[in-house]
């Protein structure tokens, strides 16, 4: 990628264009998913054996993509670290919102087909 | 069986260290400097804001789609969503603050190739569904490649 991007003048001058690279990936991953089916969350999913799903999976393919589209781009490459242990910190507190929340009908779903469907029969507010 | 694997792999992994006596588990390959908490604000907030929409239904998503009428939903309105939560994210972090603007730009760049397939991709049935559940439930009944 850095080789890639030493042939790209316009990144090179512009310092306010730090971070473009990071961009494009992170929104690139949601797009190949969207379209293929080939996503990180998938991958965890089948890799996990279907345990890691629905929210939990959501944020580690999150995290994944991030750490991903960090190592990419060389200007975000020495925050790497910071951002993957801060973006898996909200997992602990997935178990007790689990136990005392009860999701909003209008709540945002994450996942394939299968795990949306089967939001949808879940009891909501 | 599966459980025997697994602790048949961490006897092997610590047999491994104990023969190797770390020899072989220096971390040289780790860049100086890279275990930090520069950007842990940035990946903290762009978690935290994907775990309130799933409980709450209090979104960015949500929020585009009401006052955009319902125009922007589904796929690009979830990009819409994650651009504004990295620009947000990326403010909010001192440390990633300068790279604000990079980061929309490219998170917004892909944008452009969503109309061009929209019209020349059916989506995959194992694709990643993004949305709320009016936009689940529209896409559920949609042309999927099986």
């Amino acid at each position: 990628m850095e080789h890639l991007l030493e042939h790209v003048e316009l990144l090179q001058e512009h310092e306010w264009l730090r971070g473009y690279t990071w961009g494009i990936i992170h929104s690139f991953i949601i797009i190949v998913g969207y379209y293929t089916g080939f996503s990180f969350y998938r991958f965890f999913k089948f890799l996990s054996n279907g345990y890691v799903c629905g929210i939990l999976g959501a944020i580690i393919a999150h995290v994944f993509a991030d750490l991903l589209a960090s190592l990419a781009d060389p200007h975000m490459r020495a925050s790497t670290f910071g951002i993957v242990t801060g973006g898996l910190i909200p997992i602990m507190f997935i178990p007790l919102l689990e136990k005392f929340v009860t999701k909003n009908k209008k709540h945002i779903l994450v996942g394939d087909h299968e795990d949306v469907q089967r939001d949808l029969k879940e009891k909501h507010r | 069986m599966k459980k025997l694997a697994i602790i048949f792999f961490i006897f092997l992994l610590g047999q491994s260290v104990a023969h190797a006596g770390g020899a072989h588990f220096d971390l040289d390959f780790i860049p100086e400097g890279f275990v930090n908490t520069r950007g842990m604000i940035f990946g903290f907030i762009h978690t935290s804001i994907l775990v309130i929409g799933y409980y709450t239904g209090w979104s960015i998503n949500s929020f585009l789609k009401i006052i955009s009428n319902g125009y922007i939903a589904g796929l690009f309105g979830s990009m819409c969503a994650h651009v504004i939560t990295d620009l947000f994210a990326s403010i909010v972090d001192p440390t990633v603050r300068p790279y604000a603007i990079g980061i929309l730009l490219g998170g917004v760049t892909p944008f452009i190739f969503i109309p061009l397939l929209e019209k020349y991709v059916v989506k995959s049935r194992h694709h990643i569904v993004v949305g709320d559940h009016d936009d689940i439930k529209k896409d559920l009944a949609k042309k999927h490649k099986s």
